[in-house]
């Protein structure tokens, strides 16, 4: 009985050894490095001027007359992470919002992004063009390419952008002039190319803050936009005007971290 | 000795009688011996439309259509059992009731109008006039308890239909739940949403036919000057009507709220009916209200939130005239400067969009 117990000890003690290398192997074994994944969030805030941007309050346009908007959206796509070895792409597409009662409107999050070393990051102010040639039943209703709201036919293109709100020309307290700015088709997308260097680790986020200044949008280097003259610009007719419009409206985002 | 024996035999055979007695046999709640086979419809498309979202837990079955439309043509949700959903929702009207504003059990008139259901299910930025819910289910919970609709409770609904002599069959049929006292309000609301989903537009209206190639069909002269001036196709030759800002193609609708300029205001808190912003706490939403579908608009007078319009000539000269200023009216309501000859033009292509065959339809009216 006793010979039978002590040969089991010796065995026992054989396996407890295999299970322990075992285990160390496990332990060092080299993790799957593309499994390792963190997250980049890019946030989005605006000011006019020196002054912070609010929907409905009233800034000076000019030398003597007042503004105020009520909307002010612009889709980014094509968002890559630049390293050493080219870019990561994303297939996330958002619809920011700078006017939205729901703070989540300004933030998108870009999950899975394979941890290491990268040098800055790109994106499209626009509905890049491959995805341009879709319409909204052609995505996902949890898409923000699914808006119907943010297609126009007449173009053929997603509306890339939505700025509105009321102007007062007097400046006699009277907002009484509506105006709009809705940029759209190929001719109107922008790349914004940030270099940065930044590091994503496993389960962790990159935030980047980008600010637009609102007000260098309606500033061609001489003068502010004459809505006075064309309140209303969303035509195809007007296309050399929007395409200055956006050009100034990607100029106008700057990385603040 | 003998009456020992006699208690012995009893006894045994009330034990045997007890091991075999199922009390749930002689329950009148149990369902579970009707067959719970449910057959999937398939989900509602429409061509050029997005597609329609499903909620997971609340597949279309063709017994659960068929019990949400009968829930929603009977009476049984209102407190004094007159009004249904249908009540304030008419086949005939696109299910809308031609009322400004729908009247209560209590003849309590609502604070909005009836809004058309048609293409109810592709909706997926909020529902009623302020957007305040976002799923059909949410939404088929709140008319029931309202004072001002069918101003009942839901214990007291549920409760209705556990004793009902059809309805523990018919949710068994298709939910399978396996006893009537299962039924709950929940179930109730998936089975009107799911007959929701089902009222969509049949894509036969002369709008949709007119832009099918090799259908035959052709807008008239003014139909086309119409949809022309709707859809700002002319490229500057012909006044932009600024339609379709709101109500965009192909739903005719927009996931947006918007302050259409009806309200004359002296500031953003002064609208009487905060609308959007009265779901979001937003000043800037103040005012603002879903730009419903305009597809049977000619059969879903009167118009806006409230129904002050009684025509659509009234809508056409109110846009018109550019409505009454707000900082957050919609920039695209302005003067217009149509002429009488091309209002008409634009009533013309609106009459396009009637979709006789959706309200012909016998599977989309009552039951009873």
């Amino acid at each position: 009985m006793n010979r039978y117990v002590l040969f089991n000890f010796k065995k026992m003690k054989y396996i407890l050894i295999l299970l322990i290398t075992v285990g160390f192997g496990a332990c060092t074994k080299e993790q799957d490095a593309s499994a390792v994944t963190g997250s980049v969030t890019f946030s989005f805030n605006a000011n006019y001027g020196i002054e912070a941007f609010q929907p409905v309050k009233a800034y000076t346009y000019g030398s003597k007359q007042t503004i105020k908007f009520s909307k002010l959206d612009f889709y980014i796509t094509g968002i890559e992470l630049l390293n050493n070895t080219g870019s990561i792409s994303s297939d996330v597409a958002a619809l920011i919002d700078l006017t939205s009662s729901n703070p989540s409107g300004s933030t998108i999050t870009i999950p899975s992004i394979k941890a290491g070393s990268y040098s800055g990051l790109r994106f499209m102010l626009g509905v890049k063009s491959d995805l341009n040639k879709k319409l909204p039943k052609d995505f996902p209703s949890t898409s923000a390419l699914a808006n119907t709201s943010h297609y126009w036919e007449a173009w053929n293109s997603f509306i890339f952008s939505k700025i509105e709100g009321v102007f007062d020309v007097e400046n006699n307290g009277n907002f009484d002039l509506g105006f709009a700015i809705h940029t759209g088709t190929d001719d109107c997308l922008q790349k914004i190319e940030i270099s940065k260097s930044f590091e994503v680790t496993e389960n962790g986020n990159i935030p980047f803050l980008f600010g637009m200044d609102v007000q260098k949008i309606f500033f061609d280097g001489t003068s502010m936009f004459d809505f006075v003259s064309s309140p209303l610009n969303h035509n195809p007719v007007n296309i050399e005007v929007l395409k200055s419009f956006s050009a100034r409206m990607a100029q106008s985002i700057q990385l603040k971290n | 000795m003998l009456f020992r024996r006699s208690l012995a035999v009893l006894f045994g055979f009330l034990i045997i009688y007890a091991c075999d007695y199922d009390p749930s046999e002689t329950d009148p709640g149990r369902l579970d011996q009707i067959t719970y086979a449910p057959i999937s419809v398939a989900t509602p498309t429409v061509p050029a439309y997005p597609a329609m979202d499903i909620p997971e837990d609340n597949p279309l079955t063709e017994a659960g259509v068929q019990l949400g439309r009968k829930l929603f043509f009977d009476p049984i949700l209102s407190k004094d059992s007159t009004q249904a959903c249908a009540s304030c929702h008419l086949p005939d009207k696109s299910f809308t009731d031609g009322l400004a504003t729908s009247k209560g059990i209590d003849g309590l008139n609502g604070r909005r109008s009836a809004m058309n259901l048609l293409d109810a299910g592709f909706q997926s930025h909020g529902l009623f006039w302020d957007g305040r819910v976002h799923t059909l289910e949410e939404q088929a919970l709140l008319p029931p308890e309202d004072p001002l609709e069918m101003h009942f409770n839901w214990p007291g609904i549920v409760e209705r239909l556990k004793q009902h002599r059809d309805y523990p069959t018919e949710f068994r049929k298709a939910f399978g739940i396996d006893h009537r006292d299962s039924i709950t309000k929940y179930l109730t609301v998936k089975a009107i949403a799911q007959f929701e989903r089902m009222l969509v537009s049949s894509g036969k209206a002369k709008y949709d036919l007119a832009l099918t190639s090799g259908s035959g069909v052709f807008f008239t002269d003014s139909e086309l000057r119409g949809f022309t001036m709707y859809f700002d196709k002319s490229g500057g030759r012909m006044p932009d009507a600024e339609c379709f800002h709101c109500h965009n193609a192909p739903l005719m609708a927009s996931n947006d709220f918007f302050n259409n300029g009806i309200q004359q205001v002296s500031g953003l808190n002064d609208f009487p009916d905060p609308g959007r912003g009265g779901v979001t706490g937003s000043l800037l939403e103040n005012g603002q209200f879903r730009a419903p579908t305009l597809r049977n608009i000619v059969l879903t007078a009167p118009y806006m939130h409230d129904g002050r319009f009684e025509t659509l000539e009234d809508v056409l000269d109110h846009y018109n005239s550019g409505g009454h200023p707000a900082d957050n009216k919609n920039p695209f309501i302005r003067q217009l400067k149509l002429s009488p000859g091309q209002k008409e033009d634009i009533i013309a292509f609106l009459y396009t969009l009637t979709d006789s065959s959706f309200i012909q339809n016998p599977a989309l009216k009552s039951p009873f």
